[in-house]
């Protein structure tokens, strides 16, 4: 019968030597990692912080400059002005010849204004849409022309025949859409003139509309004859010159 | 480290760069402030709506999903970011016939209809913000700009000019059968005798529509037109 021990470190069941090797392993393992401490292989150093915060400072400073950092709500840079193209480069409508050019703009003015009863091909139907190919109005004085465009006609045209009446088509129409579709006219469907209405004469055409006596109704075989037998004033411009095929003003380019 | 540190660190690194570039644009962005315009500089009232025709947001989710934005992008940055605005017809016409030079930035009304700014991701392909025009002016050669889409999303290099195309074909959103009385609407022909045909998906078709519609050059606001005549005019005044 054995008596409790009193000193627990002779207990029976301690292996005094393992004991003791694990001890002296495990402080030869804390005097290792106090030499690596010591001699500045230490995970992370000062100087690599303050060598990142230098690259972030950097890099910030990059970031500000190129605009308010997170600024989401405006999309381009305050007094941002597009740098224009390098070289030659710069864009713009490519010049046309005039007659091309108000030729271009007409024919669009033509497909959505007089198409549905002049027909594609200009010839009307013969009996309530008369032809406009070869049409001595639409080859004639241009006033005249310009007043049945913005106006509207009814009664007899130049070949005294009694068509339907048409509308007029003056409602928001601009110079540059009435020069452009009564030189297509003039110039097209067999027609040849060869001459441009230019923008200039149909500002005039769209002043002298709206100085007429009876302004706002159509006008008649009668008036045209008595008041509008005369080319719009405006001077003439050379079919071939160049123009800006967008806005038609002349421009000085040499023919390509 | 505990497990508990770990996953706080781990919401908090991912979860600041989700705040910062998801959701404090989204908040700032999703509502914008039509820009009314004014008589005097823009020529008409209203506000600034650029309008598009088209099967957009149909399209845009065939877009996302087939990870087109993966190659192309979808925007023309200013030119003191980049020179995409004279990249030949990536911001516009230099030359349109009825508009003149159209090149313009990129806003963030040009994506109005769509769920997502598809902005893109990186530039292997083409900027795609003026596609629809510059199909059907550049290329009005190819009489139906649709079907030159068609043929293009089922072999991108069947094309002898894109022979060195890395587009990936999206073949599989064609059916291949054989020609019934007659061809089906926008099938590609497969073969020259005429017997079998490609038949576009419903997918292929809303894709080709909003391909069509990316048209971003309309005129803008004065607020947001930074032509160098705009500046040239307002030092005159």
């Amino acid at each position: 019968m054995s008596q409790p021990s009193h000193k627990p470190d002779l207990d029976e069941s301690i292996n005094v030597t393992e004991t003791h090797g694990r001890v002296v392993r495990e402080a030869a393992a804390c005097a290792r990692e106090k030499r690596i401490a010591d001699n500045g292989l230490a995970p992370v150093s000062l100087w690599a912080f303050v060598a990142c915060g230098v690259v972030l400072l950097v890099a910030g400073g990059i970031l500000g400059g190129g605009g308010r950092l997170f600024a989401y709500g405006t999309m381009f840079r305050d007094g941002y002005i597009r740098t224009a193209a390098a070289g030659a480069d710069e864009g713009g409508a490519v010049p046309k010849e005039a007659l091309a050019a108000y030729m271009a703009k007409g024919a669009k003015i033509y497909s959505s204004k007089c198409n549905g009863c002049h027909g594609a091909d200009g010839k009307g139907n013969g009996s309530t849409f008369p032809s406009l190919a070869g049409s001595s109005w639409v080859t004639g004085e241009t006033d005249r022309f310009a007043m049945v465009i913005l106006n509207g006609l009814q009664g007899p045209i130049s070949d005294g025949k009694t068509y339907g009446v048409m509308p007029p088509q003056g409602i928001g129409m601009t110079a540059e859409d009435l020069a452009g579709v009564m030189t297509y006219l003039r110039n097209n469907f067999g027609n040849s003139v060869g001459d441009v209405v230019t923008m200039e004469m149909a500002a005039k055409a769209l002043e002298i509309s709206g100085a007429r006596a009876n302004a706002g109704q159509m006008v008649t075989a009668s008036e045209l004859t008595a008041d509008h037998v005369k080319a719009l004033p405006g001077s003439p411009l050379d079919p071939s010159a160049m123009v800006d095929a967008v806005t038609l003003a002349p421009v000085d380019a040499p023919a390509p | 480290m505990s497990f508990r540190t770990f996953i706080l660190g781990l919401s908090a690194s991912f979860g600041f760069a989700w705040l910062a570039i998801i959701v404090v644009p989204y908040l700032k962005m999703r509502d914008l402030e039509p820009i009314q315009l004014s008589e005097a500089l823009d020529g008409k009232t209203g506000i600034f709506h650029p309008k598009r025709t088209g099967r957009v947001a149909n399209g845009a989710v065939v877009y996302a999903e087939n990870g087109c934005y993966l190659c192309h992008t979808q925007v023309v940055r200013p030119t003191y970011a980049g020179n995409d605005l004279y990249r030949p017809d990536w911001g516009g016409l230099k030359a349109d016939p009825d508009r003149g030079d159209t090149r313009r930035e990129t806003n963030a009304y040009d994506f109005a209809g769509e769920k997502f700014a598809q902005l893109g991701v990186s530039r292997v392909g083409p900027d795609l913000s003026n596609l629809g025009r510059r199909i059907e002016t550049l290329d009005a050669s190819k009489a139906d700009p649709s079907r030159w889409l068609m043929q293009h999303l089922y072999n991108p290099r069947s094309f002898p000019e894109l022979w060195k195309s890395t587009c990936p074909p999206s073949s599989y959103m064609f059916t291949k059968r054989k020609v019934g009385h007659a061809p089906a609407e926008y099938a590609l022909p497969l073969g020259d005798d005429g017997v079998w045909e490609a038949v576009p998906s419903s997918d292929a078709k809303a894709l080709v529509s909003y391909l069509l519609s990316l048209k971003k050059d309309q005129a803008v606001p004065a607020a947001l037109n930074f032509s160098p005549a705009k500046s040239e005019a307002a030092a005159l005044k």
